[in-house]
């Protein structure tokens, strides 16, 4: 999907979905999924269908997910090292399958 | 000029429900008239519980007229899902009355037994009974109770619906059982003529019908002008937060906090004399946010989403009012709050009255001079 | 950080950035808060740590914003990132999160300096993974030197599509094909405009040159295109167009859109501010004076979020709204006040001239753009452009009414994704223009944050009794 235009310069380790995971440190938690080649961020609740970033600039909310916690979009949150996201890929938000 | 049966002004719950019981009773041509002012609608900033609990204590003909309207809504939801093809969601799984510490929990108990007592000298019973933590905690498996929880006011025979959606059901069945609605549409002056008809000036022409109907909300005071004394309602301010979607854990409505079907949490209801100021203020947030949380501590990581404002018609004594105009006894006046529980008792009764066919001996009980003793 | 300010500044693009130094530089006290952790809005996005590589890559533009941010820097104006204004109250109060914790702060004056968005039009299959906005991938290359490794499809109108398109062929990125709506020959309008915009004939020649660096590409660029659609179930695979007589289907991974930028309005809805609506860019902004000032007279506008007009203009409106400021603060007296601003003016004047001509060969045209029935309108909420026809066929005229019963612009983003389209659908059906139609109501939290964030924010809950609506049920009947 994504390639880096020159060499990332540092990386953290993040837990995704409860795997482990080196993403490139110093960028926002949309744009390091994206340069892993995760383009899922959730299932929309109400279409149930599977979205991805969209503006990524804070204005759309597809890239919500859950990050430490509690839901926020990931284009606005910094990644840090050893954050816990969670997609919820395969129950949803509502966490019903 | 337009001639018909009965105008219907106004197209909240009160004039819609009102509305359709006309339509459902027969009642000929029935216009219905909704400017859909958004600072007026306060049928959009409604809480959905269809509820008789803690009403009416000093006032036992409002605590039947409630009871009455609660116990008839899961017919009336099904037939108007019949009528309109809109389901109204209701959930009849009871609803509760939290209370925080020990004496608020005794408060309430004693609250309880008076208004048993009331009902019982009325010939009604007044199925609520208080349940301890212990109890309470074992309804709501999924959710943990805060600790300073200690218990609930609860009755089984009550719940909440989509009062949203309950609108446009309304405007639906409305519809299709031949009913006209007409949207964005301003009534100037009310003249009520010589000859028994009343006349109603629009800006989209003159109208002129054999009954009128005024269900405005805060536009009412306004299209009765000098027709009558001063409508005795005065505004509420009521601040509601709702949250994003989360997993189904809470079933039936606690007062403060609900879960609606589809995940989303519903937090309020404060009352404030801020009269027609319907802007959302942190303070009030802040206030039902700590609330909710020490109810339901693993609400502290929900977000919350939107909040509403909406501004109540409230009336002295929490009742509504129904009034005959005694110097034009064809227009009919319809205000007061809490219109979701009322809605069936709106389309069978109040409809049946207008129509002069049969008067339900509560109505003459909810006179817009009541007050004036 | 101490809790009151001479001037709160929301958001650090241009606008803000320009503002908050002048105010600074005149010794008042500012705070800039700021959503993103760094300085620089959308333009200049992470332009502090941009590579020597990326600086030279996007051009003369991108690196003013450098200079920006040394005055910004030098000024003294303390700066707030990664905070998230959710609510602002006309008085000066603004609420705003940072890190888990939300606080309310105040100040004489708030500039609201958000900027803009892009444009968005809905069309079926847009909501498939893999539709990105040109911006998206515009602002992944500054913060985060990505760019797309596959095959790229980008479709829509207006200047910063084609300036994304040159910026991807300069990387090596493989375009597919660029799709835009824009119609071939542009209307004989604009002719009446060429004159006003020679002064800026330096800005056109840039464009042109441009155009003629895509054209040496030979990338496929169609003109005049209709119906696009995005195919795909559970990501995009291609893209459809129509292209006057001609039937287009490209395979692709990656479809990116841009139809223009529209500013952010939502904070001064939310306020209450009065706003107007653009007729040919086809947009509401906030009605502002001369100055920037809207119509309560503690709140200010400056930049794109006030109307388009690009960078450098929102540069000089920043440098306005400090002006009057300062003015009122008595920092500064009239004459001084105006004897400064008059440069400013003059250099806006002609930043601003060749706009009108842009503006007209880039204008949405309504009659262009034909939504389904089936078309998603609503992405939160998955509501379609025929759930909102049917509502209004059976007489809810207000978006407001419309937005209650269908849940459209209940979700998450609170309708910013489909508030605009939802206007211009809803006065279509009821062949009214859209200034009639109003827009929907705005209220906090600007963005969803935590309850347990509202409880704990440190300002006095008193003056709210909870629950109490059965207390005057215990007055007597007649009391």
């Amino acid at each position: 999907m994504f390639k880096h235009d020159s060499p990332a310069s540092t990386s953290v380790e993040i837990i995704l979905d409860g795997q482990p995971l080196s993403v490139p440190a110093e960028v926002n938690v949309a744009a390091a999924l994206l340069a892993i080649g995760k383009l899922i961020s959730r299932i929309s609740p109400t279409s149930n269908k599977p979205c991805s970033p969209h503006c990524l600039m804070g204005v759309c909310f597809e890239c919500l997910m859950e990050i430490d916690g509690v839901r926020r979009q990931a284009c606005m949150t910094p990644v840090r090292q050893g954050m816990i996201i969670n997609r919820n890929l395969e129950t949803g938000e509502r966490g019903q399958s | 000029m337009k001639k018909v049966d009965i105008i219907v002004v106004g197209g909240g719950i009160t004039g819609a429900t009102t509305a359709l019981g006309l339509v459902r009773e027969g009642a000929g041509k029935v216009l219905m008239f909704d400017e859909q002012l958004p600072t007026q609608r306060l049928s959009r900033g409604n809480f959905g519980l269809t509820w008789f609990m803690c009403k009416g204590a000093n006032n036992p003909i409002y605590a039947r007229w409630s009871r009455m309207a609660t116990m008839m809504w899961p017919e009336f939801a099904a037939k108007l899902k019949e009528e309109s093809g809109y389901d109204v969601e209701l959930e009849w799984n009871g609803g509760a009355l939290h209370t925080i510490g020990d004496q608020q929990f005794q408060a309430y108990a004693d609250s309880v037994d008076h208004l048993k007592k009331v009902c019982a000298d009325d010939g009604l019973d007044y199925p609520v009974k208080m349940v301890d933590r212990a109890e309470f905690a074992s309804m709501i498996p999924e959710m943990k109770l805060g600790d300073e929880v200690t218990g609930a006011m609860y009755s089984k025979e009550q719940g909440h619906v989509n009062p949203l959606t309950l609108l446009s059901a309304l405007r639906g069945a409305f519809l299709n059982k031949g009913g006209k609605y007409f949207g964005g549409l301003l009534v100037s002056a009310i003249e009520p003529n010589g000859d028994g008809s009343v006349s109603v000036k629009t800006s989209k022409g003159k109208y002129t019908c054999n009954k009128l109907v005024i269900a405005a909300g805060h536009g009412s005071s306004r299209l009765l002008g000098n027709l009558a004394t001063r409508l005795n309602i005065y505004p509420l301010r009521g601040q509601l937060i709702v949250s994003e979607r989360a997993k189904r854990v809470l079933n039936f409505p606690i007062l403060a906090v609900r879960q609606t079907m589809d995940g989303t949490f519903m937090i309020g209801l404060s009352t404030e004399d801020k009269a027609h100021d319907h802007k959302v203020t942190v303070e009030a947030m802040k206030n039902q946010a700590g609330n909710a949380i020490q109810l339901f501590p693993e609400l502290a990581r929900i977000n919350w989403v939107r909040g509403w404002g909406a501004i109540r018609t409230m009336t002295p004594d929490g009742g509504p009012i129904y009034e005959r105009l005694s110097e034009h006894n064809n227009i009919y006046i319809l205000a007061g709050h809490s219109a979701v529980t009322l809605a069936p008792v709106k389309t069978k009764h109040i409809a049946s009255w207008i129509l002069e066919k049969e008067e339900a001996p509560q109505i003459s009980h909810f006179s817009n001079g009541r007050f004036n003793v | 950080m101490s809790d009151h300010y001479d001037t709160i500044v929301i958001g650090a693009g241009p606008a803000g950035l320009t503002a908050g130094a002048a105010l600074a530089e005149m010794g008042l006290k500012v705070l800039t808060l700021d959503e993103q952790n760094r300085l620089g809005g959308q333009i200049y996005r992470n332009v502090e740590n941009a590579s020597e590589d990326n600086l030279n890559k996007m051009g003369e533009e991108y690196r003013r914003g450098l200079k920006l941010a040394k005055r910004f820097r030098r000024s003294g104006a303390a700066y707030s990132g990664n905070s998230m204004v959710w609510n602002v109250e006309s008085e000066g109060r603004v609420c705003y999160s940072r890190n888990g914790v939300s606080t309310r702060i105040t100040a004489n004056y708030v500039i609201i300096a958000t900027g803009a968005m892009e444009r968005p039009v809905p069309f079926p299959g847009w909501t498939l993974p893999g539709v990105m906005g040109a911006g998206a991938v515009n602002g992944l290359a500054k913060d985060a030197n990505l760019c797309p490794s596959g095959k790229v499809v980008l479709a829509g109108s207006g200047p910063l599509l084609l300036l994304e398109a040159a910026l991807l062929i300069e990387k090596g990125v493989q375009i597919t094909a660029i799709l835009e709506t824009t119609p071939k020959l542009p209307p004989l309008s604009i002719i009446s405009y060429i004159p006003k915009a020679i002064p800026g004939a330096g800005f056109i020649w840039k464009g042109v040159k441009m155009l003629l660096d895509i054209r040496k590409s030979k990338v496929p660029h169609y003109k005049g295109v209709t119906n696009i659609k995005a195919i795909g179930e559970n990501g995009v695979t291609g893209v459809e167009a129509v292209c006057g007589n001609k039937d287009l289907k490209f395979s692709t991974e990656m479809l990116l859109v841009h139809f223009g930028v529209i500013p952010d309005s939502h904070i001064y809805r939310l306020l209450g501010c009065r706003m107007e609506w653009e007729k040919t860019q086809r947009y509401w902004y906030p009605k502002t004076d001369q100055w920037g000032r809207t119509n309560f007279e503690r709140i200010f506008g400056a930049g794109d979020s006030t109307g388009v007009s690009g960078a450098l203009a929102s540069e000089f409106k920043g440098e306005l709204a400090a002006l009057e400021i300062a003015y009122c603060h008595g920092i500064i007296p009239k004459y001084e006040r105006d004897s400064l601003a008059e440069p400013i003016r003059r250099k806006f004047q002609k930043d601003f001239c060749p706009r009108p001509l842009i503006d007209a060969v880039f204008a949405p045209d309504p009659k262009r753009f034909s939504f389904e029935d089936t078309t998603i309108l609503c992405r939160c909420e998955n509501i379609s452009v025929g759930d909102v026809r049917n509502l209004v066929k059976e007489g809810v005229t207000d978006l407001n009414e419309v937005k209650a019963v269908t849940r459209c612009g209940m979700g998450p983003c609170q309708g910013r994704m489909c508030g605009p389209a939802l206007g211009e659908i809803v006065a279509a059906e009821l062949d009214l223009p859209i200034s009639r139609g109003g827009l929907l109501t705005i209220r906090p939290p600007l963005k969803p944050i935590p309850l347990g964030e509202v409880a704990a924010i440190d300002i006095e809950s008193g003056g709210v009794d909870p629950a109490n609506l059965f207390k005057n049920q215990s007055k007597q009947a007649g009391h």
